[in-house]
């Protein structure tokens, strides 16, 4: 009796705790071997020439605000940017490519006030 | 003694001397006494290792360009002999109007235009970046680049051919070029093993330039047709077909018309046709496939805004009644309603476009397909008893060999994508009574320059795409975005861009586009800046990131005086 009384206060307890009342740890995603970079700081695509989507690792020297931009490989115009909260090491991530037309590209990590940390180039097929 | 000295003395050279090399040739036998103009070459890429050296790329990335003017593009076969990987994956991009231009000089130290490997990382890659020259492909518009992107999970083999490029040669007897030296170049390589973490090889050029020394029949019957447009049409010339026609007249009268030729312009904006006979009349019609993905860029915010202030008259004072067109053509291809008048209707119309509601007919757009003007660039935009507008699709081909045509498209005005007459008797006069630049050639002027800052980001779970407008006096915006529909669902969009300012924007679900902007069509009033605009959508899976989720394809800005904006994205 005494130990369904506990679980129930228990229970009970819990399912009043707000969930932002929770930390969450992140989880250090492991990098993959293929996404391995020696240098302190860089960026490196699973894949150099990519259909639809691809993993990439951004490798950033501190915790800050960054900018990881997709240019034209030629004229080197933006075609697409986004901001991410980077953290210090590695920072597993996606490049998604079925909304940019078929050519050639080059990606660029950033600091938010566009100082460069890396590139990379790709072809979408 | 010697022997073993001299061999300790070289032995670093020949260990430390991995330097790769990337050439090209061409393969096919040189007929007795040289190539003739018309004849095809076929152009070998292969990447070379040193005997001694090991180098195992399985990801190898290069630029090559040729000289338009003097060979044509005819196509392109990766691996012809088979022997990549199974697995191996190419790519192939292809630019007209662009010529590398190679860096020398860096951090104080000067470096070779055949060591490939710097002139990628250096000259091309981080060329952002460095101090001084930063464009590495100015515009050239004799010049056209491909790049050759291949990569397996194992080694591409060396001395091996990459590709086969195939080139029509062409007649430099339209052309000021004296020869056919260097008509095409290497410009670097970017050659990894990815798998082994090899870092990028050390690569010169081998064979770097191709030279023709010997080529028959120029000047020898070819005569060329140069497709006369605007910059930016030009470089989507193969989009553009073409039909050459003869009509001939029997001893009855009766007229028969035959087909002689047609095809597509190639990149260059050139037909090169032996098909033709000196003083003899032929008939040329130009069409813009329908198919075109940027029929849709041709009548844009500013357009727009010279069709109205054309209708009000707003071209000498608030209270005068001169136009704004400068072109009589203007008055053709900016009138978007048939109704035989550029008035209020038109300007209504084309913002009707703009905002997404596609009922007009009487303009190019991706649903109406293109609407077509062409005509020999001596009567062009010259209206005539004979030829309408001065559209005269009709030359006789004389000694030189040479017919310019120009072409523009309906509802550009401000020949964005169209021909700007030159022939005399082409202007309105409107101009002259004009104090200030009229609108018209403000709108055609080089664009000024605005930074735009565009970016997307995950917040609370959804994609947030913000543009963030700095340029001031803009009166009207456009923005045309694409985005991935397989993990986005559009929610939302919010206009920030002042009171009195009428904005559009147009979802084409099927397409995964959005079309947003503004337009105060009187010019009175600016948009505002910080962020007028902003997209917000909900992803359906889960994502950590939204790079390359959202991209931006077009965007364009006027202001008040009618000068186009141009907006360099940072």
């Amino acid at each position: 009796m005494k130990k369904f009384i506990l679980l129930s206060l228990f229970l009970a307890l819990t399912a009043c705790v707000d969930d932002s009342d929770f930390y969450i740890e992140p989880i250090d995603v492991e990098t993959p071997s293929n996404l391995f970079i020696q240098d302190l700081t860089g960026v490196k695509l699973a894949s150099y020439i990519i259909s639809e989507e691809v993993d990439i690792n951004i490798k950033l020297p501190e915790e800050d605000i960054y900018r990881v931009k997709i240019r034209h490989g030629l004229n080197d115009k933006i075609i697409s940017q986004e901001k991410i909260n980077g953290k210090k090491g590695d920072n597993i991530l996606k490049v998604y490519v079925r909304a940019l037309p078929k050519d050639a590209y080059k990606l660029e990590v950033t600091k938010e006030n566009h100082q460069s940390i890396g590139f990379s180039s790709f072809a979408k097929l | 003694m010697i022997k073993k000295l001299l061999f300790t003395l070289l032995l670093p050279i020949a260990v430390f001397s991995q330097s790769g090399a990337l050439s090209h040739s061409y393969i096919d036998e040189m007929p007795t006494g040289g190539f003739t103009v018309g004849d095809t070459i076929t152009v070998k890429v292969e990447y070379i290792v040193p005997a001694g050296a090991t180098m195992t790329p399985d990801f190898i990335h290069y630029d090559i360009e040729w000289n338009n003017k003097l060979l044509q593009f005819v196509s392109k076969e990766f691996d012809p002999t088979t022997a990549f990987p199974t697995n191996t994956q190419n790519s192939w991009s292809e630019w007209t109007g662009y010529q590398f231009k190679p860096l020398t000089s860096y951090n104080g130290d000067t470096y070779e235009v055949s060591d490939l490997d710097f002139q990628f990382t250096k000259g091309w890659r981080d060329r952002t970046q460095i101090t001084g020259d930063t464009d590495s492909y100015p515009a050239a518009a004799d010049w056209s680049v491909a790049r050759q992107t291949s990569q397996a999970t194992s080694t591409l083999p060396d001395s091996t051919p990459l590709v086969y490029i195939k080139f029509k040669i062409k007649d430099r007897g339209v052309t000021n070029y004296a020869n056919y030296n260097n008509i095409t170049k290497l410009n670097y390589v970017r050659a990894e093993d990815i798998g082994d973490s090899s870092g990028i090889y050390d690569i010169n050029a081998g064979s770097q330039y191709i030279s023709l020394s010997s080529v028959n029949g120029v000047n020898a019957g070819t005569v060329t047709i140069n497709l006369k447009s605007s910059e930016t049409a030009l470089t989507k010339a193969t989009d553009y077909a073409y039909t050459i026609s003869q009509t001939t007249t029997d001893s009855d009268g009766n007229n028969t018309t035959n087909e002689i030729e047609t095809g597509n312009f190639d990149s260059n904006g050139q037909i090169l046709s032996t098909n033709l006979i000196i003083d003899e009349t032929y008939d040329i019609n130009i069409e813009v496939d329908n198919d075109a993905e940027w029929l849709d860029d041709v009548l844009t915010v500013t357009d727009v805004y010279l069709i109205f202030q054309e209708a009000i008259g707003a071209g000498n004072t608030p209270g005068g009644t001169a136009g704004v067109f400068e072109y009589q053509v203007q008055y053709e291809i900016g009138e978007i309603t048939n109704s035989g008048n550029v008035d209020f209707k038109d300007s209504y119309e084309g913002l009707s476009f703009l905002a997404g509601n596609d009922t007009g007919t009487w303009f190019t757009s991706k649903t109406n397909g293109a609407i077509d003007y062409e005509g020999v660039t001596s009567e062009f935009g010259v209206p005539s008893n004979d030829w309408y507008f001065g559209f005269k699709n009709q030359f006789t081909v004389n000694e030189d060999g040479v017919i310019n045509v120009g072409h523009a498209l309906k509802g550009d005005p401000d020949f964005s994508h169209s021909y700007t007459p030159t022939a005399t008797g082409a202007t309105t006069g409107n101009a002259a009574q004009v104090a200030r630049m009229s609108l018209t050639a403000k709108a055609m002027e080089a664009p000024v320059e605005a930074n735009l800052d565009i970016v997307s980001e995950l917040i609370e779970g959804k994609v947030h795409v913000s543009i963030n407008l700095e340029e001031e006096d803009v009166v009207g915006n456009q923005f045309d975005i694409t985005y991935d529909s397989t993990v986005l669902q559009l929610d939302d969009v919010i206009f920030d861009s002042g009171n009195e300012m009428t904005n559009f924007s147009k979802h084409e679900e099927s397409l995964a586009k959005i079309f947003i902007g503004s337009l105060d069509q009187t010019g009175g009033t600016s948009i505002k800046t910080g962020v007028p605009y902003k997209l917000i959508f909900t992803p359906t899976e889960t994502i950590s990131n939204t790079a390359g989720l959202v991209a931006f394809r077009f965007t364009e800005g006027v202001k008040k005086d009618g000068t186009k904006v141009k907006y360099i994205i940072r």
